[in-house]
């Protein structure tokens, strides 16, 4: 067994915490929102300009993208700096005043100038080839049960193309989510138990939600981990949901805890030497494998290794090498991959595998894999599996992850060096004025509660209904539309209550900018709460917006109107007091005030 | 007082907000220090905000010199005259350096080793607005130079100027051995999505064809699938940022270069067995855009000394009456008025308004519908090189494609 120091096993853990802000684009006038599906596409490709950090790794999938195709799918919230065929605008003054009040919210160092940077991205996520980033502001805590943990950079940048589809040599991305300004913040590897990673990445987030102007959408916040128990750091990145954030650490804990055992295994019964893949077409191809016939079909060669003192430690229990050998071949996108931990298995018979091994010269500890790729990929292939066994040998498994839907997560690529940036000459150092930070500061919430407070003080509304507003981001729309229609108390039922049960309702959502329109004119109109409801409920159930302002649906029905109809009621008899509200009501869609009705009622 | 000015790339051990850091100098600004952290972030401080406490000056960097290998392929000279072909970038400090390392563009296209043999020559280092008449004379002579050694020459030139060099070269060329291929790009190489690369692959295949013209080769449209291949003389820069700003305006490209197969669209003139060179142009010669008041005695001002002056009128070519008694006065001092349109495509003529008969009278010569850049370097050939009164029936004459004959509705124009 490997022994590691007890020192270096405390489990150190530190987040990175990614916020989309509704503000629009960071360096364009794009809206942030996307309404439209996909208004046209184009082609590049890329070409990482330096080898920056002299990673072997990261030099082979250099080599391998050079011949990938990127299509971006144009969006109508997209212009020419999307399509990097236009130099950047300037920066966005909400989205960076929205960052700096972040800042300041979190005790930050906020600096008075900002320097953008590019950071080169190659896999086709950005169409420039890089990613603009700046720091806003340096160190910051935030206090978590009564422990300080601190924060190493704030920074502001602009979100990735939303990768769509990706096949061989082929990746596609949707425009819409690229340019969209992201505040990351970062801590320091200061927590030290999954809990509390869970609540460090919740009380950050609830503490940007009430700057108002963070993105509603389901991958609008996303969390990077930084994980270290002793064996190197670990980054899994893209984890969506605060759920995910313990769920993901205690399957990197397990994965690394199960993978140092089984590399002492290896370790103990000699370690590895590499491994040589041979071609065995010719050898197997009367095997009734569907995966060796469809490989054979298509092109590819059939080939087989052995691995060294890898038997039983591939796929036992909960030993699972073969998994990461499998991750490592998925970057070349390579998918046929099958070991001796899995076989007989595959369509392959025990007599194949007996065959196989004694070709290899295979002892009872040795696993044998079998591989089916095209004849030009078998050195990358070769070459990954061996890189990939060395370095968990190594112990050490610092590396970079992507998270999974399910809490896993799967090797993404070594951890990039520092050296990948270098300044965004298309925009100036951004000098901040005093005056701009000393309001920033001020106005900058210094606690969830104490905004809580003065948020329900200032709108008189429910504090349960303001906490609610206040957490889930919905400050800055609350405050529009109470600007518009001046009854705070009905603008939080409508957006609490009534458009998320119309959205269940009729499984669609309504578009904020629709519901500010019909808003403003139930306001202008002096409408009442029931107008805008039925307004509300005809634009969600797929009625064109034009044609609901328009509709006499929404307008109240006038004292004449009321007359007749209760006229009318009464002549065909049935009435009383009692029903004549409901039985109104029941003669017509448009909104009836019962005031008006029993006044009616009563007084002819 | 501290010492805040370094050597750019110095190691600084400083003191910020109570921390200390290792941070990497990069300048000093109005009081501000910018430093590089240690992940790659830029940081720009007020200087009174640190302390330094250790600092030590950079290592100088070695530079790689690569040696191209010359293969047994296809002859190919390479001119460069500034705008920069590859750009390396120091990630210690972020400075981008231009480079004429032609290796890195082959290594984006290993295939390029095999085909061309290629021959980088340095003309010389500057942004294209800082070009001039008479460095297209040297350039052409480079040309002819290179041109008798190889099968054909690649020029990269930054694009703002690019058709402007490239029809006074087409001029000068009255016949040529093989493609000579203007090449720039919209997207400077430093960046990972550089048009750059694209664009040198499609030259270097077109300037392996039987084409014997001065073309200009740049992206087709906004994807990287596509490289066109243009008539100097009937090339514009169409747009300040786009990857496809060049336009064969009122025409089709000559030729286009997709999946490394070249296709033919129009008509071309073939390269002949000789060069024939006329280095001369006459410099003397200057541009006015007509507005709405626009004053006599401008265009009497910048027509001092000048042998010719091209107006770029409205529409058919027109400019105010206002301004006929300048007009008359400087075509008496001998000097040429050329009429071409501000609009972006279409014909010069003086036939239809009044105005247009006036000036006709007055002694103003038709472009046609020769794009105004081009009236002004055929302008410069002509007067550097045939008699004065032969001008006005030289510029009907179509020289080198820089006249549309026909036009046609399908076009883009």
């Amino acid at each position: 067994m490997i022994v590691i120091n007890s020192k270096d096993k405390r489990i150190k853990i530190g987040l990175e915490i990614h916020l989309q802000l509704s503000t629009g684009k960071l360096f364009c006038k794009c809206p942030d929102i996307n309404s439209t599906g996909i208004k046209g596409k184009f082609t590049r490709k890329l070409f990482p300009t330096e080898n920056e950090s002299g990673d072997v790794d990261v030099a082979a999938l250099q080599e391998e993208r050079k011949n990938v195709i990127y299509e971006y799918q144009v969006t109508d919230n997209s212009c020419l700096v999307e399509a990097d065929e236009e130099p950047p605008h300037e920066i966005n003054a909400e989205a960076l005043e929205t960052a700096l009040s972040i800042a300041f919210s979190l005790n930050s160092e906020v600096l008075n100038a900002v320097s953008v940077m590019r950071k080169v991205v190659v896999d086709g996520s950005n169409t420039s080839g890089f990613q603009r980033t700046a720091v806003v502001s340096t160190g910051g805590y935030i206090t978590i049960n009564g422990k300080k943990v601190g924060l190493t950079t704030i920074c502001i940048e602009e979100d990735s193309a939303r990768r769509v589809e990706s096949g061989n040599n082929y990746t596609a991305f949707s425009l819409d989510r690229l340019g969209i300004p992201l505040v990351e913040i970062s801590t320091a590897p200061d927590i030290e138990t999954f809990q509390e990673a869970v609540d460090v990445a919740r009380e950050i987030g609830m503490r940007a939600m009430l700057t108002g102007n963070i993105r509603r959408d389901s991958d609008a916040i996303r969390q990077d981990v930084n994980f270290s128990m002793g064996y190197g750091r670990v980054e899994i990145k893209g984890i969506s949901k605060l759920s995910l954030i313990s769920e993901a650490l205690i399957a990197e804990e397990k994965r690394q805890k199960y993978l140092a055992e089984a590399v002492g295994i290896l370790v103990e019964r000699g370690g590895f030497n590499g491994t040589v893949l041979i071609d065995y077409t010719e050898k197997i191809g009367k095997s009734e494998s569907k995966i060796i016939q469809k490989g054979i079909a298509s092109g590819n060669r059939i080939y087989i290794g052995k691995l060294e003192n890898l038997g039983g430690i591939l796929k036992a229990g909960d030993y699972r090498i073969g998994k990461e050998i499998a991750d490592a071949l998925k970057l070349f996108s390579i998918g046929g991959f099958i070991h001796s931990d899995e076989l007989p298995g595959y369509g392959l018979t025990e007599d194949e595998v007996n065959n196989i091994k004694k070709f290899l010269k295979c002892e009872e500890k040795d696993a044998i894999i079998l591989i089916s790729i095209p004849e030009s990929k078998k050195d990358l292939a070769q070459d990954a599996i061996n890189k990939r066994i060395e370095k968990l040998s190594s112990l050490n498994f610092s590396e970079t992850r992507a998270a999974n839907e399910d809490g896993t997560s799967r090797f993404l690529r070594p951890i990039s060096g520092s050296g990948r940036m270098y300044p965004e000459t298309d925009i100036p150092t951004i000098k901040i004025n005093e005056g701009t930070l000393n309001r920033l500061n001020l106005d900058s919430p210094k606690s969830f509660d104490q905004s809580l407070l003065s948020f329900t003080k200032e709108w008189d509304i429910s504090r349960q209904e303001a906490e609610i507003i206040l957490a889930t981001g919905r400050k800055k729309e609350f405050i529009e539309l109470s600007r518009l229609w001046e009854k705070p108390r009905e603008v939080s039922r409508i957006l609490l209550q009534f458009v998320p049960e119309m959205e269940r309702k009729y499984k669609r959502k309504l578009d904020y900018n629709d519901l500010k329109r019909l808003t403003e004119k139930i306001a202008t109109k002096n409408y009442g709460r029931i107008s805008l409801e039925i307004a509300i409920e005809q634009c969600i159930s797929g009625k064109n917006i034009e044609t609901v302002l328009m509709s006499d649906d929404i307008r109240p029905l006038d004292r004449s109107e009321l007359k007749s109809i209760v006229e009318n009621l009464r002549k065909s008899g049935d009435v009383k007091k009692e029903n004549i509200i409901a039985k109104v009501k029941n003669e017509t869609p448009r909104p009836v005030d019962p005031k008006i009705v029993m006044e009616l009622y009563q007084n002819t | 007082m501290v010492q805040t000015e370094f050597v750019r790339g110095t190691k600084l051990k400083i003191t910020y907000n109570g921390n200390e850091l290792d941070v990497t100098y990069i300048s000093k600004e109005e009081g501000y220090l910018t430093v590089k952290l240690q992940n790659g972030y830029n940081i720009t401080i007020p200087e009174n905000k640190i302390t330094v406490l250790k600092s030590s000056e950079p290592q100088p960097v070695k530079k790689k010199s690569i040696t191209l290998k010359h293969g047994n392929g296809i002859p190919i000279s390479l001119i460069t005259t500034g705008g920069t072909i590859v750009s390396a970038i120091d990630y210690d400090t972020g400075a981008v350096h231009p480079s004429t390392d032609i290796r890195k563009i082959i290594d984006r296209y290993p295939y390029m080793e095999e085909k061309y043999a290629i021959s980088v020559r340095e003309f010389d280092n500057i942004l294209s607005e800082n070009m001039q008449p008479n460095m297209w004379i040297k350039l052409a002579a480079v040309i002819k130079e290179e041109l008798s050694k190889s099968k054909g020459v690649l020029v990269s030139h930054g694009t703002d100027t690019m058709s402007y060099t490239a029809s006074a070269l087409a001029f000068m060329f009255e016949k040529l051995t093989g493609p000579v291929v203007m090449v720039g790009s919209q997207r400077s190489s430093d960046r990972p999505s550089s048009d750059s690369f694209g664009n040198m692959e499609g030259a270097m295949a077109f300037s392996s064809t039987n084409v014997g013209e001065i073309c200009i080769s740049m992206h087709s449209g906004t994807s990287d699938d596509s490289i066109s291949l243009h008539r100097g003389t009937r090339t514009r820069k169409m747009h300040s940022t786009r990857r496809d700003a060049f336009r064969s305006v009122s025409g089709t490209p000559i030729a286009k270069f997709r999946n490394k197969n070249i296709e033919f669209l129009s008509e071309y003139k073939e390269k002949s067995d000789e060069i024939l060179l006329t280095g001369k142009l006459e410099e003397e010669i200057s541009m006015i855009y007509f507005h709405p008041g626009l004053k006599g005695e401008d265009i009497e001002k910048i027509s001092e000394g000048k042998k010719a002056i091209i107006i770029m009128g409205s529409g058919l070519g027109h400019i105010s009456q206002s301004l006929f008694p300048s007009v008359k006065k400087v075509i008496g001092t001998g000097t040429k008025i050329v009429m071409t349109t501000q609009c972006m495509s279409g014909i010069v003529d003086l036939n239809v308004y009044s105005t247009g008969r006036e000036l006709k009278k007055l002694g103003v010569v038709s472009a046609e519908n020769m794009l105004p850049e081009v009236a002004l370097t055929k302008s410069m050939y002509l007067l550097g090189n045939y008699p004065h009164e032969d001008f006005e029936q030289m510029m009907k004459v179509n020289m080198r494609g820089e006249i549309l004959e026909r036009e046609f509705l399908g076009d883009c124009y």
